[in-house]
């Protein structure tokens, strides 16, 4: 296409490399996410949380630090990963670990659960960025690189010409990528309206 | 490979930060809100003790107040309410937020909070109160027993506006 000596095929051909070049690593990051917030459901997308039950035998003291140094020690836990402590309930004592891991015991038996928490690398920091925890300027980086998905979708019809392109095999793609969400929109307020 | 991956990834994030920025020390009588702030925050208003909230419900209806204490939970799943230890034992306030309003970090867990919000009367029936309770321990990964539950639960909680959270009180 040239109209005007605007050569409006080099382009648009030129915006969708170089966007899609520029959008490429967020894009895996996004899909990435999208895949484990999808399924947020069945796993917990952020962290990894083991729960193993542990047996410390009864615990008594005059205060919430005899009850921490207890804990600590028979657990062999290191000082310096306790964040505090807590006694939510008569005969309830919880001691805060890392990353919001936690121990808690039953005062009179001793037994509880040792809530190990860690967060799942690279998919931590692929979802803060993809459901913006982070907000603030975050924000709009990710409005920008909305609109730049959005130009590399729209000039990716018009890459090619002939019978691979929009006007040959393109539109039966292009057309098949549309019915299906829209199949499932109907879906939607036919199944559950 | 992870690790590369994971240090791009971090390095990016520490300069993306927007809304997750260290809070200047307040200029008010209060303690100073110094601390990793979360929403809007927190401003000048008065600071009320939780105990107080829960003594006296209908006065503090619908107002918005400031509160602080430990962090003693934080939502595992979206990060969308934390619990902040009451100065009377066997007590705390729930700050509860809409779903990515404001995204709490479970390393919260442990450390202190300095809360602003909208203070909201909850009144449930019997029902009810065995539901919340249920959902609460199903977000915890907790056992939950529904015949343990005999009467219905009339509470406060805190519509959060901001927070700011520190290591330390």
């Amino acid at each position: 296409m040239k109209r005007n000596n605007i050569p409006w095929q080099r382009v648009n051909n030129i915006l969708h490399r170089d966007l899609g070049y520029l959008a490429c690593a967020l894009t895996v990051l996004y899909a990435i996410s999208g895949v484990a917030v999808n399924h947020a459901g069945d796993w917990n997308p952020s962290y990894s949380i083991r729960v193993e039950k542990v047996s410390v035998g009864p615990l008594a003291g005059p205060d919430l630090d005899s009850l921490e140094r207890q804990v600590v020690s028979k657990l062999g836990l290191d000082r310096r990963q306790v964040k505090g402590r807590h006694h939510p309930a008569p005969g309830v004592f919880i001691l805060f670990l890392p990353e919001g891991g936690e121990v808690r015991l039953d005062l009179r038996t001793g037994q509880g659960e040792w809530k190990r928490v860690k967060r799942r690398s690279v998919l931590f920091e692929s979802n803060v960025l993809h459901l913006n925890h982070l907000k603030g300027v975050w924000t709009y980086v990710a409005d920008i690189f909305s609109v730049v998905l959005l130009v590399v979708a729209l000039t990716g019809l018009f890459v090619l010409k002939g019978p691979t392109g929009i006007t040959g095999r393109g539109k039966w793609l292009a057309g098949a990528g549309t019915l299906l969400p829209l199949a499932f929109i109907v879906y939607y307020y036919l199944a559950r309206v | 490979m992870r690790l590369i991956m994971t240090l791009v990834l971090s390095a990016g994030l520490a300069a993306a930060a927007g809304a997750a920025e260290k809070a200047p020390a307040a200029k008010t009588r209060q303690a100073p809100a110094a601390g990793v702030k979360y929403g809007k925050g927190v401003g000048a208003v008065d600071t009320v003790k939780i105990s107080e909230l829960f003594a006296k419900m209908d006065k503090y209806e619908g107002k918005r107040v400031r509160v602080e204490g430990p962090v003693v939970a934080v939502c595992p799943k979206r990060g969308c309410w934390m619990r902040l230890g009451s100065d009377k034992q066997f007590q705390d306030l729930l700050f509860k937020v809409q779903d990515g309003q404001i995204v709490l970090p479970m390393s919260a867990q442990g450390k202190y909070a300095v809360a602003e919000g909208i203070v909201r009367k909850v009144t449930l029936t019997l029902e009810q109160t065995v539901a919340h309770l249920k959902h609460e321990a199903e977000e915890r990964g907790e056992p939950f027993d529904e015949k343990a539950v005999k009467e219905p639960l009339t509470f406060v909680k805190l519509e959060g506006l901001g927070a700011v959270i520190r290591e330390k009180k």
